[in-house]
C-alpha cells in the first residue's frame, strides 16, 4: 500500500510537479544550510576572536600598526643592551672574589677551609706586626667548622674578611677593634625566587684620623678591595685624642651568581595572548 | 509521439470511430489527418476493438477531446431578463440543482452565452449524467489517452459548423446522422441556440433493407454502404422511403420544439445541413429536402479536405478537434471538475515548473552569491586575525623584553645603591668639611646612616658567637634577621653650633639641598634624637648648642 503510493507514476502531475519543486527547494535549503550556516558559524567565531584579540591588545595599548609595534620592540631591545652592559660592567668592577671560587659547584671542603682559615691568620699577622697595625689575636674568625656550615661559604666570607683588612692595611689605620663575617644575604629575582647575587657582609670597628677614613673610600671603590658600604657610623669619640675618628659599620663584598642571559625567563605578567581557536 | 498544436477528436459511434487531426493556424482549424474504424456490425464491445486502433494510430501524448453522445446530454436554452440580478453562474447553478432534484443525481454541466433578444442574457446550458461519462472517462485512461476535453456532441457540431453559422442571420440546422442517433444542432451568428438528439439514424434503413430482402442486418447494412459508394444517382431506393419518412418526422419534431423556444420571425430555420456517416446515403439528403421548407445539403464544409472525399463523415470528429482549440470560456465542457482542474494546471504546468526554475535558479544565486560572499568575508577577516596575530606576537615579544629590563633594573637598583653609599658618605663628609665656619664655631660629632643610628636596627646575625655568655661588641646589631637588610637611604649628621640663632646650621642644610644625590635635609625631630645615657652623657659647654640632621638621600 505504501509502496504503491509511492510510486510516482501513480502520482497526478500535480502532485508530481509540487514533488519536484517541494524536493527542489528541500535540496536547495538544505544546500543553504549545510554550506552557509557552517561558514557563517565560523565567520561570526572568526569575528569574535578578532574582537577579542583587538580588546586585549587595546587593553595594553598595543592596538597599534605593526611598524609601531616593531619600533617599540627595537627600543625595549637597545634598552636591554644597554641594561645588561651596566650590569655586566658593574658586576665585573665589584666582584670581590675571583668567579672560579663564587660558583655554587665549587668543590670546597671543610678541610680546605680550615687550612685556609690557618694560612690567611698567619699571613696577616705577619703582615700586621711588619705594618704595626694592631690585629686582634683572632680577627674574625676560627678554624672550627660545625657539620651544618657551608665549606664554599665559609671560604667566602674568609675571603672577605681577609680583603677588607688588606683594605685596613692599606690604609694604614690606626688601629682595628674588630671585623667579623655577618651571615651572607642571597638576593633574588622576585617573581622567580632564583638567586642571583650573594652578600657576604663584615661587620667592623677601627679608628683612624681623616685621611683615614676618606682613604677608607677610596680603597672600597678600587677594583683590588670593593666593597658596599651598607651601614656606616662615623664618630668623634668624646674620649679620643684630638684627629681620632671611630668608624665602625657593615659593608659587603658581592658575589654575583648568575648572568642575567642565565636567568629563567620569567611568566609574563601582562594579557595571555592566544591563537584564536577553529582553524 | 505527440505532435506540437495538434488536437485529435475522437467521435465514437456505434458503428463507426472517427478520429480527426485538427490544428490551428491564424485562429481558424486546419485539418491535417482524418481517421475511420467500421466497427463490427453487433455483439462486440466497441471500446475492446477501439484501443488497438488507437495504438496502431501512434496517438501517444497528442491531446484527444472525446464527443459525449447526443443522446446522453441535455441541451437548455436559458433566457434571463434584463431585470434578473442573477449572474450567469449563479442562474445555471439554478437551474443545474432544479435538475439535479428531478434526476436525483448530481449532474455534469457547462454553458456558453448566446446572443438572445435585445437586452436580455442568454445562456446555453448542456448537461450529462455521470454514468454517461463514467464509461469514456474509464476508456480513455485504460487507453492511455491524452484527454484534454469531454464536450457534448450538439457543441461538437456548433464547432464544426461555426463558418456557416457565422455567416447566417437564420437559424442553420445541423444534423449529424449516426448509426442508431442524430445529433440536432441549431445555430447561427448568434451561437449556439439550440442542441438535441433524437433515436433514429442509419439503422433505420439497414433494418428497412433486411425486412424488404428478408436478409439479416449485417448483410443489410453492407448492401446499404455498398449502395451509398456505388450509385450516383441522387433518388434513394423506393424501399427506403419510409424510414427516410419515419426520420424526417423526428427531425421536424426537434424544429418545433425550436420554434417554440424561439419564436421570433427571424429565428426560422433557414438551411439544414447533414452530416454523418448515414447522411451520405444515396438520396438521402434529397429526399429529406422534399420533406423541409428550407434548402437541404451535405455537410462539406471542413476546411482543407476535399468534397469528394464525404467530409461530412467526419463532421463531428473535426469539431470535437476544434473545440480542443477554443478557449474555455468558449466552449461546453463536461469534463468533472477535478479532471478540468487538472487540466488547467496542465496548462499552466510549463508556467509553474518556469516560475520553480526560475525561484530555484534565484535560491542557487543566492546560495552561490552568499557562499562567494561569506568566503570573501572570511579571507578579509583571515586577514585581519593574522594581522592582529602579528601584532599579538609582537606584544608578546614587547612585554618578555619589558620584562628582561624590569627584572635587571631590579636586580641593578640595590647593586646601584649599594655600590654608591659609600661615594655619598665621602661627597657628604667633603661637602661639609668645606662648610664648616674656618673660626671653629661649627663641628661635627657623627656621621651615620640612620639604621646605624637609631638602636635596633642593625644587619644579619654573626657567624658565630666565640662565648655565648659574652655580650655582642656591636649593640645595634640585631640577634637575628630575615630578609635583606634595608638599603641605606637616610644619613643623620649630629655636630654643635656655637651660633645661638643656628644660621650656620640653616645655611648647611640649604647647602646640603643642592647635593644631587640629596631629596630631602632638615633637622631631626627632637623627640627622636638619640642621645647616650645621662651618666656617661658629656655636659654642654656653656654657649654651645646640639644639632641633629636628617638628610634624605634619591
Amino acid at each position: 500500500m505504501i509502496a504503491s503510493r509511492f510510486q510516482l507514476k501513480s502520482w497526478s502531475e500535480r502532485q508530481q510537479v509540487l514533488a519536484v519543486i517541494v524536493l527542489a527547494g528541500l535540496i536547495i535549503f538544505s544546500l543553504a544550510f549545510a554550506l552557509l550556516l557552517p561558514l557563517n558559524a565560523d565567520r561570526r567565531r572568526t569575528e569574535r576572536d578578532i574582537d577579542q584579540m583587538r580588546t586585549q591588545l587595546a587593553a595594553r595599548n598595543y592596538l597599534l600598526d605593526e611598524t609601531a609595534l616593531q619600533q617599540g620592540l627595537n627600543a625595549e631591545h637597545a634598552l636591554n643592551r644597554l641594561l645588561y652592559s651596566e650590569w655586566t660592567n658593574a658586576a665585573s668592577r665589584v666582584a670581590g672574589v675571583p668567579q672560579h671560587e663564587t660558583s655554587v659547584n665549587a668543590s670546597v671542603g671543610h678541610i680546605d677551609f680550615k687550612v685556609a682559615v690557618l694560612e690567611a691568620s698567619q699571613r696577616l699577622h705577619r703582615k700586621s706586626r711588619a705594618l704595626g697595625i694592631i690585629l686582634p689575636r683572632e680577627f674574625g674568625m676560627d678554624a672550627s667548622v660545625n657539620s651544618t656550615e657551608d665549606a664554599r661559604q665559609l671560604m667566602l666570607q674568609l675571603r672577605s674578611l681577609e680583603n677588607f683588612i688588606e683594605l685596613l692595611f692599606a690604609i694604614k689605620a690606626v688601629s682595628f677593634t674588630r671585623a667579623e663575617p655577618l651571615a651572607p644575604v642571597t638576593h633574588r629575582t622576585p617573581p622567580s625566587d632564583e638567586a642571583y647575587l650573594e652578600e657576604y657582609p663584615l661587620d667592623f670597628e677601627f679608628r683612624g684620623d681623616l685621611a683615614n677614613v676618606m682613604a677608607f673610600f677610596h680603597e672600597i671603590l678600587e677594583s683590588s678591595h670593593p666593597f658596599c658600604v651598607r651601614r656606616l657610623r662615623i664618630e668623634v669619640p668624646d674620649d679620643a685624642p684630638d684627629g681620632q675618628i671611630n668608624v665602625k659599620g657593615v659593608v659587603s663584598t658581592l658575589v654575583f651568581m648568575k648572568d642575567p642571559a642565565e636567568l629563567q625567563p620569567e611568566r609574563q605578567t601582562g594579557p595571555r595572548f592566544f591563537s584564536p581557536i577553529g582553524h | 509521439m505527440a505532435q506540437r498544436g495538434v488536437i485529435i477528436g475522437l467521435d465514437i459511434g456505434r458503428y463507426a470511430v472517427k478520429a480527426a487531426w485538427v490544428e490551428s493556424r491564424s485562429g481558424r482549424p486546419v485539418i491535417r489527418r482524418l481517421e475511420q474504424l467500421r466497427l463490427p456490425y453487433e455483439g462486440t464491445d466497441p471500446f475492446a476493438v477501439i484501443g488497438p486502433w488507437l495504438a496502431s494510430l501512434h496517438i501517444g501524448r497528442t491531446p484527444c477531446v472525446l464527443g459525449i453522445p447526443g443522446t446522453d446530454v441535455i441541451c437548455q436554452p436559458l433566457t434571463l431578463p434584463p431585470a434578473d440580478p442573477r449572474t450567469a453562474e449563479q442562474a445555471v447553478d439554478i437551474e443545474v440543482i432544479r435538475f439535479n432534484e428531478m434526476a436525483s443525481e448530481t449532474m455534469l454541466y457547462g454553458f456558453i452565452p448566446f446572443e438572445g433578444t435585445p437586452g436580455q442574457r442568454a445562456l446555453q446550458l448542456c448537461m450529462a449524467r455521470p454514468a454517461a461519462v463514467e464509461p469514456l472517462l474509464s476508456f480513455t485512461k485504460d487507453a492511455g489517452l491524452n484527454l484534454v476535453d469531454l464536450i457534448p456532441m450538439p457543441a461538437a457540431l456548433h464547432a464544426a459548423g461555426a463558418s456557416s453559422f457565422r455567416e447566417s442571420e437564420q437559424p442553420v440546422i445541423l444534423a449529424d446522422v449516426g448509426d442508431t442517433s442524430t445529433v440536432v444542432t441549431i445555430a447561427s451568428r448568434r451561437g449556439f441556440l439550440f442542441g438535441r438528439a433524437f433515436a433514429g439514424g442509419g439503422r433505420l434503413f439497414t433494418e428497412a433493407l433486411a425486412r424488404l430482402n428478408r436478409i439479416p442486418p449485417a448483410q443489410a447494412d453492407s448492401l446499404k454502404t455498398s449502395r451509398s459508394e456505388t450509385t450516383e444517382t441522387n433518388t434513394p431506393a423506393p424501399d427506403l422511403t419510409g424510414a427516410i419518412d419515419i426520420w424526417v418526422a423526428e427531425l421536424q419534431s426537434c424544429v418545433a420544439v425550436f420554434d417554440s423556444l424561439f419564436t421570433a420571425r427571424d429565428m426560422r430555420p433557414g438551411r439544414l445541413l447533414l452530416a454523418g456517416g448515414s447522411a451520405s446515403l444515396t438520396g438521402f439528403a434529397g429526399q429529406v429536402a422534399t420533406r423541409m421548407p428550407f434548402p437541404v445539403e451535405l455537410f462539406r464544409d471542413l476546411p482543407g479536405y476535399p468534397a469528394t472525399d464525404q467530409p461530412e463523415s467526419f463532421a463531428a470528429a473535426v469539431g470535437l478537434a476544434w473545440t480542443g482549440h477554443l478557449p474555455p470560456e468558449q466552449r461546453i465542457s463536461l469534463l468533472p471538475r477535478t479532471m478540468r482542474d487538472e487540466q488547467v494546471f496542465r496548462r499552466q504546468k510549463p508556467y509553474w515548473l518556469a516560475a520553480a526554475a526560475m525561484a530555484g535558479l534565484i535560491l542557487v544565486a543566492t546560495v552561490i552569491g552568499g557562499y562567494r560572499d561569506i568566503r570573501r568575508k572570511q579571507a578579509m577577516l583571515g586577514t585581519q586575525r593574522a594581522g592582529l596575530a602579528r601584532r599579538q606576537q609582537l606584544a608578546g615579544r614587547i612585554e618578555g623584553v619589558k620584562f628582561r629590563n624590569d627584572q635587571l633594573r631590579a636586580m641593578a637598583a640595590p647593586v646601584g645603591t649599594m655600590l654608591t653609599t659609600g661615594a655619598r658618605f665621602q661627597l657628604l663628609i667633603t661637602h661639609i668639611t668645606g662648610l664648616l665656619p674656618a673660626d671653629g664655631s661649627d663641628w661635627i660629632r657623627l656621621i651615620a646612616d640612620a639604621d646605624s643610628y637609631f638602636p635596633g636596627r642593625g644587619f644579619t646575625p654573626p657567624r658565630r658567637r666565640k662565648n655565648p655568655d659574652e655580650p655582642d661588641v656591636n649593640p645595634l646589631r640585631p640577634a637575628a634577621s630575615d630578609g635583606i637588610p634595608s638599603m641605606v637611604q637616610t644619613l643623620i649628621i649630629e655636630g654643635y653650633t656655637r651660633r645661638l640663632d643656628f644660621s650656620t646650621v640653616r645655611n648647611l642644610i640649604v647647602s646640603l639641598k643642592t647635593l644631587d644625590f640629596v631629596e630631602s635635609a632638615d633637622l631631626l625631630g627632637d623627640d627622636r634624637v638619640v642621645l647616650p645615657p645621662e651618666a656617661t652623657r658629656p655636659a654642654l659647654r656653656p654657649g654651645v648648642q646640639r644639632f641633629v640632621l636628617e638628610v634624605k638621600l634619591r
